[in-house]
């Protein structure tokens, strides 16, 4: 190695020296630049940025009049955070060479980087004047714009960069600067059929993982999950610890339905930063949805200790844990805590429902006590003629926690039992205490329901507890079949690209169970059925209305739709908008 | 109930450790305030940008849902949550509540 001027081995590594050695002649000098900036760039490749900031100072040392030192040098020097020190190099460059425009480049990248916006509109404008055809000076002009908060002009600009775009491929440009351009112009107009081509084409030149991590981002937006996977791991690769690739690669893994996948990277995410609350939430509730249901009762329990102010995870106990909300009280030492933080609509709906409750003189049995990790919840009611079975929801209730349903269900002289389905299957794969299948499960409900000695039997459920409510209710004949919000079939992806969650439900199911037992109205065709059963669903979600109505046909079924706003949680919304929720519920089961 | 959202401490998620294509851009009107309050509580974030996708921030349905939500509650607008497809950032989706309250104003006489 020769070491000259500004080195690796220099103690002032900062120190801007632009004059050549005089020790040197014109060939040792040529020499020295050629080692310097070879090993610069090979300093580069491997994201070592210090060291190919030193080795671009010792090649500008070496011959000060080669301009691509500069720009390789300010490159480094910025990537290596030293952007103060970029900017002194750059413009010394300007000075020597005013008219290059790759020096006029990193110059203007320079002062964004700097974020000193102003400046770097100025630069930027001063750039594509000098240099019209640079698509990279488009793109150096958007982030410009889009720092400075000139968001109209950047959407403005990008809507035009069409134009140039197409002008560089006429010239035959296929630089990253060129694909870059295209796929920024192709989410500005949400057009995921040109971002999966443009984003294919940067992913094969593409190296540095934060540019990695805005590829896959972009897929992700665009649906294109394996691709944004693909980009995200090639992040990961160079970079392990990169949040931005692990986020997008948990999020490619739930889309797909890959719980252990998604677990992993959650993992990784925790251990990068277990003072987070977030991952450890996302954690809890992949497992709670891959049917791991005593290692996500473990896991809220864990974070709840920690987090028992944190709002989402208040949200999350009342979403997730409904009836659990009495336990996780007791573990907090806080008598109300299940009454407490009711600061969201829902919260307050809950409450309004537990409040309206019939009073205890009325009750004909005690109420059940909450059993969070029971499967089957047995009540009896020795004057009974009818025996009711309670299909609850992904959430262990009806939309309603099972504490405060059943306040109004002990009023009614009605045998009852409370079925969960801890699989998370919509009860495919049976009701986990019973048996490992349907037909086990059936069989033992059946036994159950002949003990009761009733006259009646009728089914309920809410969501998948609906669809449960059906399959089950016809298999064992029940008198009335009562589904609230049922999904009927395992359904569509979103349209509108914000289902992450829930299509990990549907993919998983998908994965597990044959498809023929998924759909209802399969079901039905197939079965001599007598029963009556009752499709209620919430009138202004899309979801559910066709859901029910793809069952609108069949004999004996009945729709009712529910007015409400809210898209979710029907037998809820039901319940909320009846004046004597307790008399409807009577009704609903006695005739 | 707004002034709840802050009341908690929280251990968030650093908004820049997520590798995005945007540049931070803080909220300007009271719309894009609030609905920054709301995204950063629900997406336990330390700061998010107006000019952030919802998704790039790692939001899903349940998190919309909560969003829409808090959004009926504390601004008095409902919203469908399909709005988020068209309106994908802060900014986006405060001109459509800002509209949405327009609408809702009486006509002057």
């Amino acid at each position: 190695m020769t070491s000259v001027g500004i080195g690796p081995s220099a103690p002032a590594a900062s120190q801007t020296q632009i004059a050549p050695s005089a020790q040197m002649d014109e060939a040792e000098r040529s020499a020295a630049f050629k080692e310097a900036a070879a090993n610069a760039r090979r300093a580069a490749q491997e994201r070592d940025w210090q060291t190919a900031a030193r080795w671009w100072r010792e090649a500008i040392a070496s011959s000060p009049d080669h301009a691509p030192a500069y720009v390789g040098a300010g490159a480094a020097l910025r990537s290596a955070g030293r952007v103060d020190e970029a900017e002194e190099l750059l413009s010394l460059a300007m000075e020597r060479f005013p008219d290059n425009e790759a020096v006029a480049l990193g110059h203007a990248h320079t002062a964004n980087a700097a974020r000193h916006w102003p400046v770097a509109l100025e630069r930027w404008t001063h750039f594509c004047a000098r240099f019209p055809n640079s698509i990279a000076g488009v793109r150096g002009r958007l982030s410009a714009l889009r720092g400075a908060d000139r968001v109209d002009e950047a959407a403005g600009l990008l809507n035009q960069a069409g134009e140039a775009l197409a002008a560089a491929r006429l010239r035959g440009e296929d630089t990253i600067e060129v694909r870059w351009l295209a796929l920024e112009i192709a989410r500005e107009a949400n057009e995921p059929a040109a971002i999966r081509p443009a984003a294919q084409a940067l992913i094969e030149a593409v190296r540095d993982p934060g540019q990695l991590v805005r590829i896959a981002q972009a897929c992700a937006n665009a649906r294109e999950f394996e691709l944004a996977d693909r980009a995200a791991s090639m992040a990961l690769a160079v970079d392990p610890r990169n949040t931005g690739a692990l986020v997008a690669r948990a999020a490619a893994a739930t889309e797909h339905g890959e719980g252990e996948a998604a677990l992993a990277f959650y993992a990784e995410l925790i251990a990068l930063n277990p003072d987070a609350v977030r991952w450890r939430l996302m954690r809890f509730r992949l497992l709670n949805w891959m049917g791991r249901t005593a290692d996500a009762a473990e896991e809220f329990a864990s974070l709840y200790q920690r987090w028992p102010n944190e709002p989402m995870v208040r949200v999350f106990r009342r979403t997730y844990l409904a009836e659990g909300q009495l336990v996780l009280g007791q573990l907090r030492g806080d008598a109300n805590a299940s009454e407490a933080d009711l600061d969201t609509a829902a919260e307050q709906d809950l409450r309004t429902l537990a409040e309206r409750a019939p009073p205890e003189v009325q009750r004909v049995r005690p109420l059940v006590a909450p059993q969070p990790n029971e499967d089957v919840i047995e009540v009896i009611c020795p004057v009974a003629k009818t025996a009711v079975l309670i299909f609850t929801g992904f959430n262990d209730a009806v939309s309603i926690p099972l504490a405060t349903f059943d306040r109004y269900l002990a009023t009614i002289p009605v045998a009852a039992i409370y079925l969960k389905d801890f699989n998370r299957l919509r009860y495919l794969g049976g009701v986990r205490s019973l048996a490992v299948d349907i037909a086990g499960t059936l069989r033992s409900l059946s036994d159950m329901v002949s003990r009761l000695q009733v006259d009646r039997l009728v089914t309920m459920g809410n969501c998948v507890g609906g669809f449960a409510a059906i399959r089950y209710g016809v298999e064992l004949g029940a008198d009335r079949i009562i589904a609230f919000d049922a999904l009927t079939h395992i359904g569509r992806d979103s349209e509108i690209g914000v289902e992450r969650g829930y299509n990990f439900l549907r993919k998983r199911l998908a994965a597990n169970v044959p498809a023929e037992l998924t759909d209802l109205r399969l079901f039905l065709e197939q079965r001599q059925y007598r029963n009556q059963i009752d499709l209620f669903y919430l009138a202004d979600s899309s979801e559910y209305r066709e859901n029910a109505e793809r069952l609108s046909k069949f004999q004996n079924v009945q729709l009712h739709p529910i007015s409400s706003k809210l898209p979710h949680n029907g037998l809820r919304q039901f319940a909320l908008s009846q004046i004597d929720f307790g008399a409807t519920l009577r009704d609903l089961l006695d005739s | 109930m707004s002034s709840r959202i802050d009341a908690a401490p929280r251990s968030t998620v650093a908004r820049d450790d997520l590798g995005l294509s945007t540049p931070y851009i803080a909220p300007k009107t009271p719309a894009e305030e609030k609905l920054e309050e709301i995204w950063r509580a629900v997406l336990m974030m330390d700061r998010v940008g107006v000019a952030d996708r919802y998704l790039d921030l790692g939001g899903d349905s349940f998190s919309a849902t909560v969003i829409f939500a808090m959004i009926d509650e504390t601004l008095g607008v409902s919203l469908p949550m399909a709005s988020l497809g068209a309106a994908p950032t802060i900014a986006a989706l405060a001109q459509r509540i800002d509209l949405a309250k327009k609408d809702k104003e009486p006509e002057s006489a």
